[in-house]
Order: structure tokens, then sequence, then C-alpha cells
């Protein structure tokens, strides 16, 4: 559990590379976002009083966990994530709003993860199916059991594509759909859909857990509504840095993607335009 | 607002028979899934003493409004949908449990509402997109608006597409998705998804209705869940009557329509078969 192991960056499997500022500053805003549109920081159905431990699984700048940890002061968090510059990041915001209660670690969730048996009362992963090849989720979920204390609840939040009524966006959603399928970081058989979010729950059950329950969650950004401009910014980013990701995978050309790209972020401006975002959280309890 | 009205058959243009028995039985049970899927019979956070007259539009065999019947004696509920024999047997129910607080009518939803201005407080409209042309939804939405008190409510529900992890489901989701594309029902401009979900604020906020809020629910129908055999039913009967309509539009053959199904009703009931259903509602109010 030490903070100055190298970052695995080599064998790095998330579509858009985890040293890169512009992604960090995406990932603060979208955040703050995720967790308003999740209701709150913990599913709302749960007894908090019995979490003291708390474990953020690739928790990029820092955001649910600082949240975590200024909301309640009397819990321990501790974060891992892959990226260097991230989770330094995290630190430094951790150091500046006075949040002794967390802790920071570069730590790959792809290998196993360095914390004793039965550390944990709450170990959440959100968003982290961009970097999970489709074979490596049941290892990972074993992985949270064995750390977590008996009783301790495991959640998983994953999106599908944003739904719209514009055509450049709708075809690059159908190539990601298809890039996912292609790296084998998805559910879907055909490759139609992204397909994570259904499997959630199956993985949690196949694990061991226990009142495995599902909540669905959605951003609204049509143009005229509050979260228009803030997903918008998060999509100029968002659809920039993963071209590579698209070209490598064979679904279009540099020239293409480009071409969509400029195309997409001015159909998302127009007037008419209209987006929602599902997204999808499951968590289950250890057995006691 | 005649019940004997004859039925508008020949230019019914839902994707699945009106008067078919089959579709009648899926939509029994349906209806009550769906409810407790969306926590209950209204928006959770509404204040339900200012209602006092109710419309369901698209009503089916009646399980919401019966069900708004029976736990609101107090509240006239009234219902309406094109299919004779669905509101028969609706009207049937409500006499067997003595709610004699419902009145079902056949009358199309496409056509002028046969209501007075101002005669609803809560006007409710689910899982329509079916038989609604995507030109008409604005037309409907005034007619809403007129026969809604100022103050009053109008809360659409829609759907998209299901996800799953099974490869014969997501090609009959994919080849319903296209039909539907095909037949003017989808809001996508690619066909890639239903893309009805996205508009439903916005023909709200088009139609001049204030305070719009809006609530994402799903529908986890894989198995272990609570909802797997219902849903498996559910999709036995869903995934046949809509055979023809597959057909119609061009997207699949008999014998591939057949051959897929018989694949999907095998892989629905299978151990690892996970799906999921989003959908959103969205509610506002007339202005006072």
């Amino acid at each position: 559990m030490t903070e100055t192991q190298e970052t695995p960056q080599g064998d790095d499997t998330y579509f858009i590379e985890a040293e890169n500022a512009a992604e960090m500053a995406r990932l603060i805003n979208q955040d703050r976002i995720l967790t308003r549109s999740m209701g709150g920081l913990f599913p709302p159905q749960l007894d908090l009083s019995n979490i003291h431990d708390v474990l953020d699984i690739a928790c990029g700048p820092g955001g649910w966990a600082l949240d975590v940890a200024r909301a309640y002061p009397n819990k321990r968090v501790t974060a891992i994530d892959i990226s260097q510059i991230m989770t330094e990041f995290a630190r430094y915001q951790a150091r500046e709003q006075e949040l002794p209660n967390t802790h920071f670690v570069v730590m790959d969730a792809l290998k196993p993860l360095d914390f004793p048996d039965n550390s944990f009362d709450f170990v959440n992963a959100r968003f982290i199916s961009g970097f999970m090849p489709k074979q490596a989720w049941p290892t990972l979920i074993q992985e949270c059991l064995r750390i977590l204390r008996p009783g301790g609840v495991i959640r998983l939040t994953e999106f599908e594509s944003t739904i719209s009524n514009s055509y450049t966006s709708e075809k690059l959603g159908e190539m990601f759909a298809r890039a996912l399928q292609k790296a084998d970081q998805s559910f879907s058989p055909t490759g139609w859909q992204f397909g994570i979010t259904p499997t959630l729950g199956r993985l949690l059950r196949d694990a061991g857990c226990q009142n495995v329950q599902p909540m669905a969650h959605v951003i609204e950004w049509s143009t005229g509504t509050a979260e228009h401009l803030s997903q918008y910014q998060n999509a100029m980013v968002f659809l920039k840095l993963s071209q590579p990701f698209l070209v490598k995978m064979g679904v279009t050309t540099v020239k293409e993607a480009e071409v969509l790209y400029q195309r997409a972020l001015e159909e998302m401006m127009e007037p008419d335009y209209c987006a929602l975002w599902y997204f999808f959280s499951t968590w289950g309890e250890k057995p006691r | 607002m005649a019940e004997t009205q004859k039925t508008p058959h020949d230019d019914g243009t839902y994707f699945i028979e009106a008067e078919n028995a089959a579709e009648m039985a899926r939509l029994i049970n349906q209806d009550r899934i769906i409810s407790r899927c969306m926590g209950g019979l209204f928006p959770s956070q509404l204040d339900l003493t200012g209602i006092q007259d109710v419309l369901d539009i698209g009503c089916g065999p009646g399980g919401w409004t019966l069900d708004v019947a029976k736990m609101y004696p107090d509240k006239r509920v009234t219902a309406i949908d094109v299919s004779q024999i669905m509101t028969a047997f609706a009207r049937y129910q409500a006499r067997e449990q003595k709610l004699h607080n419902t009145h079902f009518i056949v009358m199309d939803a496409l056509k002028s509402l046969d209501f007075p201005d101002n005669s609803f407080d809560f006007v409710n409209a689910r899982f329509i997109s079916g038989f609604m042309p995507k030109a008409m939804w604005s037309a409907l939405m005034q007619e809403c608006l007129r026969i809604t008190r100022p103050g009053g409510l109008l809360r659409l529900t829609e759907f998209e597409s299901t996800i799953s992890n099974s490869y014969a489901v997501e090609r009959l989701c994919e080849l319903l998705t296209r039909a539907l594309y095909k037949s003017g029902r989808s809001f996508s401009p690619t066909g890639w998804q239903v893309a009805i979900t996205p508009l439903l604020e916005r023909f709200l906020r088009d139609a001049g209705y204030e305070h719009i809020q809006w609530m994402a629910h799903v529908l986890n129908s894989s198995a272990g869940t609570e909802e797997h055999l219902s849903q498996y039913q559910n999709g036995m009967a869903f995934f046949k009557l809509m055979q023809p309509f597959l057909v119609k539009s061009g997207e699949s053959t008999p014998a591939e329509a057949e051959s897929l199904y018989q694949q999907a009703t095998e892989d629905m009931i299978a151990p690892d078969y996970c799906a999921v259903l989003y959908f959103l509602s969205a509610w506002g109010e007339k202005p006072r």
C-alpha cells in the first residue's frame, strides 16, 4: 500500500490515456454531476452507521472520495487509481480541504488489490468499464469481496450510450458500441449496444453477494436543460480523447472521426437537440 | 363520450394488433410490474390532495387505472383506449371489484379527445409510443393541455429498447428498433435507438407545460431476479406478437424471425440471461 509505487502505465487498458490533464478536468466535473444524478453519495436506502472504512476503486481525481470524506468526517476513505497525476491531484485537494480521513494510492484494479482481507465496509466502483476487459470483472469482484467485511456492501455503477436525436451522436454511439465489443470490453453479443449494465447484477450474484438491488439514473442534457452545457463540455473532451480508441479498433478512420466530431459538436448546440444518458447502479452485500 | 362508438380498428397504428387477447394478457401483467418499478402510481414527490379527476390515455386492460381507483376511492378515474376488448375487460374488472369511480371509454388518442376543456387534474400516458406516429405527438400534447385544469399535470412514460446479453434477444430488439424507425415511430435519425425518451421533456416544454421533472426507471429481468419469470412470459408473448410487424417492415423474413424467436425463448430462460429495460417518466404542470 505504498504511495510511491511506479505507475503501471505500460499495460494500461483504459481507452483514454490515464495521465491526461484534459481527461482529469473532465472527470472532476463529471464526478459532481454523477453524484447529484444518483441522489447522493450512497444508495438512499443504506444504513450508513455501520460503514467506517470506504474504498473507491478507480477514483480518478477523487471527486466521490473527497465528497464522502467531507460529508462524513468519521469515515476513513481510501481511494485507488492507476493514474499518478489523478491521485496526486486528489491528494493535493485533500490537503487543501483539510480532509485527513482520506488516503489516495496508485494501484491497478486489474491486479490483486493490495489490502488485507476484511478491510472495508463499502467498496465503490463507478464508471470503471472503460478499462475493464470483459473477463476481468469476476476477478475484480472476488477481490472486492475478499477485502470487504462480512455484511459490507459493494456498489457498481456503469452506463449505456447517450441516446439523442442527433444523427452524428447516434453514429458515434454506434461506433463506440462496436469498438467496445471489438476491444472485448462489452457484454453485447452483437456489438449493438454497450451492454454492460444488464450484467452488473449477475456479476454480483455470481460472486456470492446477497440482497442485490438495482437503481436507474439519468442525466438529461437536451438544449435548454440545466446540464446541457456541462455535458456538452464533457462530450467535447470525451469524444476527442476517445478518437484514437475508435481508430485503433478499426471502426473509423482518423479523418472520418474528426469530421464526425466537429459535426456532433455542432448538432449538440442546436436548439432542438435532445439527449439522455442512462446509467445504472447495483449493490449487494457480502454474506455475514 | 359514448361508450358504443365504433372501434377504429382499421387505421390502427399500434405495431401489435389492438384487439388481441394474448396482447391483453401480456399487458395485464406488465402494468403491475411497471408501476412497481416506477415506485408507485404517481410521482412520489407529488401532493395528491389537489387531484380529483384523473385520465389515463392508452389504458389497455386498465391496470394502472384500476389500481388508482382502488387506492384512491375519492378520485374519479377516466381511461381511454382504442381497443374494444381491452376497455370491455377493464370495465368488467371495475364492476367485479366494485370500483364505481372508474369510467372506461373506447377513444382514439390520435384524434381530438372527446372531453371539455379543463376536465382533469392528472393526465397519464404510459407506453403509448407503440401507436404514436412521430408527427402526432405535438397534437396530442396540445389536446392534453386543453383538457388539463390549470395547475394540473401531464405525465409521459416511455421506454428504450431492452439491452441484454443474448444474441437472439439483442438481434430482435435491433430489428424492432429499425422497424420502428422505418415506420416513422423512432426519433433516432439513424435508427440505432428508439430515442423516444430524450424527447419527452421537450414535448412537454413545447406544449407549454411548466416545472418539468423527470425520473429514470429500470426493469431488470435477468435470471435470478424477482421479475425474471414474469418478463420471460412477457418476452414470449411480445416477441411473437411483433413478428408480423418485423416482417412487414422488411427488416426480417418469417423464417429468420421465427428462428430468432425460438433461440430467444431458450436464452431468456437460461441461468446466465441478463437484461434491463430503461424507461423514463417526465411530467409537467399546466400554467395556472
